[in-house]
């Protein structure tokens, strides 16, 4: 699927960065003179269909490059191009219909629903804002949806906080699906769930992207997760995209030092093996994003690093055919022991 | 098919589902006032003090017509009462007992709940509004307008409750009009914080970011999502607040500022049985109680209502 290139993408964002400011104030943080580098000059495309996997760790801009992309804080700088459309640059209405093509799925299956409204207005409500359907209508796919994501219809009327943590995140996904969006983006979707109840949802994701030929910004933490559902995969650490490939190549031949770490500490279900394997572990905490480390950010903790990497940011070059490296040393060091069940 | 029209698009998949009638499951749609009522009906004690206040309420405004008949004026001062009924305790004749000018206590106290119960209801009002609109104005735009009228909050809040009422009446003139003014103007601080905050952390909800990932206007926002989230806490505090505006005015009086002779007000009750707190108790402790009762039943209505307004609470 990612291989369509000859179509224009659904959705492309170019140097993508954003700023918080790191003091408050009386004015404030206007005027402020640290910032947060949440999100630094990331790129990539996602095509009609295909399902993008965005990993790191916690704090490294994951969520808010997600956000910005939907528009729900400003980009710094950048561009986000929507079917061809800048985000940035739209005007109300036209940001309105945007949106009715551009859903969102929230990590919190608890602070993401209306306490005070029924699970039939929850779904609804973008039929409603939109002016879609008559009520009649409108019911009546609220159920069909509900029905579809795994829920009892004749709890149309019921509150959310009646519901499982994975029924309210299935709730959050019928919302998300009502009005067919081109693009929905998942900000760890599953993160909140009991592993049990994380395998169900993502099947569900799955099944209703095959249903609706929807593709998904998928955000974690977890590479299995993302390995489970993505078409291509993008490891982004302290702000700046560092690999993205296929998900295929990025499990097996990851190039960038930080994408190895990431893929050797993830538990491998044989005992044997998992005693046997050799684990990258990085030393420390990722660096604070106010006054990131010079160079390639990635330098303080990285096995592999030399001179040159705290001094010169590393380029984002193509090292194979859609396979995306930011590292000095990007195929001179490759670690080939990967232990992902494929 | 790039763009079907929203009709087309509820027409595929309007699916033949007719079979099922929207409310077979026989649940029915619920409020969140009607939840709100079900859980407090189970509350004994918020029951009790609602039927207190409705009680107090109902004999304070039909006083008029069964009250003076059956105990006589409540400010009336006439020489003959004083001489053969001045300070009797209480009796069935007048249950309350008499002051010291013969004037049923019982009747006073009735007539007394008319002007607390007022300025309760019309302080707390003007307090609620003032609060309603800075609060929001404070939490919405944030930024600089969230300072200026902080700041100034604090700075009402920094004085003396009492005292500065006491000021601005002395400043508007003696009245009792002007003391609700002065109550209910005074009292919207607290009122603009708690809102305030609840805003704000409504605010901070991922399902105020839903609605405007899905396009929701800010009107719909405020409207369905965060005035919603928020009412709750004001109206559990206002509720609170009539508590103590009344007890305000009961000290206003008290201290000569306030209501003024021979118009009964519980506070003025009280500052009339002051000096005859040994031999004639019952002076004080008549209005003393209705004060207590009535301040008592509305703070127990308060968190009555904050417990059945709280949709996470299990009907069980």
């Amino acid at each position: 699927m990612a291989e369509n290139n000859e179509k224009a993408p659904l959705l492309k964002v170019e140097h993508l960065t954003k700023e918080f400011p790191a003091e408050s104030g009386v004015f404030g943080g206007r005027f402020a003179k640290r910032v947060v580098s949440a999100v630094n000059d990331v790129s990539f495309e996602i095509h009609e269909g295909e399902t993008f996997g965005l990993v790191g760790e916690s704090g490294c801009g994951k969520s808010t490059t997600g956000r910005t992309i939907m528009r729900l804080s400003k980009p710094t700088s950048g561009k986000v191009f929507f079917q061809g459309r800048d985000v940035a640059a739209m005007n109300k209405k036209e940001l309105k219909a945007m949106r009715r093509e551009m859903q969102f799925i929230f990590q919190d299956p608890y602070a993401s629903l209306n306490p005070r409204m029924t699970i039939g207005e929850i779904v609804s409500e973008p039929m409603t804002i939109h002016g879609i359907g008559t009520k009649e209508e409108r019911i009546e796919r609220v159920r069909e949806l509900l029905d579809v994501v795994g829920l009892n219809p004749e709890h149309i009327n019921r509150y959310p906080h009646e519901f499982s943590g994975g029924q309210r995140q299935r709730i959050g996904i019928a919302r998300a699906f009502v009005l067919r969006p081109k693009l929905i983006i998942c900000d760890e979707p599953v993160s909140a769930l009991d592993v049990s109840i994380q395998a169900q949802v993502l099947n569900l994701l799955k099944e209703l992207q095959n249903k609706f030929g929807t593709a998904y910004l998928f955000i974690a933490h977890d590479l299995s997760v993302v390995q489970h559902i993505s078409d291509r995969v993008a490891v982004m650490y302290l702000g700046k995209m560092v690999e993205l490939s296929d998900w295929k190549t990025l499990y097996t031949e990851p190039h960038h030092p930080y994408t190895q770490s990431l893929l050797s500490a993830v538990p491998v279900p044989d005992p044997d093996i998992q005693k046997s394997r050799k684990r990258i572990i990085l030393a420390g905490d990722p660096p604070s994003p106010i006054d990131p480390p010079s160079g390639c950010r990635f330098h303080t903790r990285c096995p592999i690093a030399q001179e040159i990497c705290s001094k010169e940011t590393p380029e984002w070059k193509q090292v194979e055919r859609g396979h995306y490296c930011a590292c000095h040393f990007a195929q001179k060091f490759p670690i080939k022991e990967t232990h992902i069940d494929l | 098919m790039l763009y079907p029209s929203p009709t087309q698009r509820v027409g595929m998949e309007a699916k033949a589902d007719a079979s099922v009638p929207h409310n077979a499951s026989g649940e029915t749609s619920r409020t969140l006032w009607g939840d709100a009522w079900k859980r407090l009906r189970k509350n004994k004690l918020a029951i009790i003090a609602a039927a207190w206040i409705v009680f107090v309420a109902l004999v304070a405004i039909t006083a008029d017509l069964w009250a003076p008949q059956l105990l006589g004026s409540p400010t009336a001062a006439d020489t003959t009462a004083m001489a053969t009924s001045s300070l009797l305790p209480p009796s069935l004749e007048h249950p309350f007992g008499t002051d010291v000018t013969g004037r049923d206590i019982l009747v006073r106290v009735i007539y007394g709940a008319r002007i607390s119960l007022t300025i309760g209801l019309l302080a707390t009002a003007i307090s609620t509004v003032i609060g309603l609109v800075m609060g929001a104005l404070a939490a919405y735009y944030g930024g600089i307008w969230d300072t200026i009228i902080m700041r100034a909050a604090d700075i009402f809040l920094a004085f003396p409750y009492v005292l500065f009422v006491l000021c601005l009446i002395a400043a508007l003139g003696q009245s009792i009009t002007n003391v609700f003014i002065a109550i209910g103007i005074l009292g919207w601080p607290s009122i603009a914080r708690v809102f305030r905050s609840a805003i704000l952390s409504v605010k901070e909800n991922d399902y105020v970011d839903a609605a405007r990932a899905m396009g929701a206007s800010d009107a719909r926002i405020i409207a369905r999502h965060i005035f919603p989230n928020s009412v709750a806490s004001i109206v559990v505090y206002a509720t609170m607040n009539i508590g103590s505006a009344i007890l305000t005015e009961a000290s206003i009086s008290f201290l000569g500022m306030g209501v003024q002779p021979p118009n009964p007000s519980w506070g003025i009750m009280i500052q009339d049985g002051q000096a005859y707190l040994m031999t004639a108790p019952w002076l004080m402790i008549m209005p003393g109680l209705a004060i207590l009762s009535t301040v008592l039943a509305f703070t127990l209505l308060g968190d009555g209502l904050r417990d059945a307004l709280d949709v996470k609470m299990k009907d069980a």
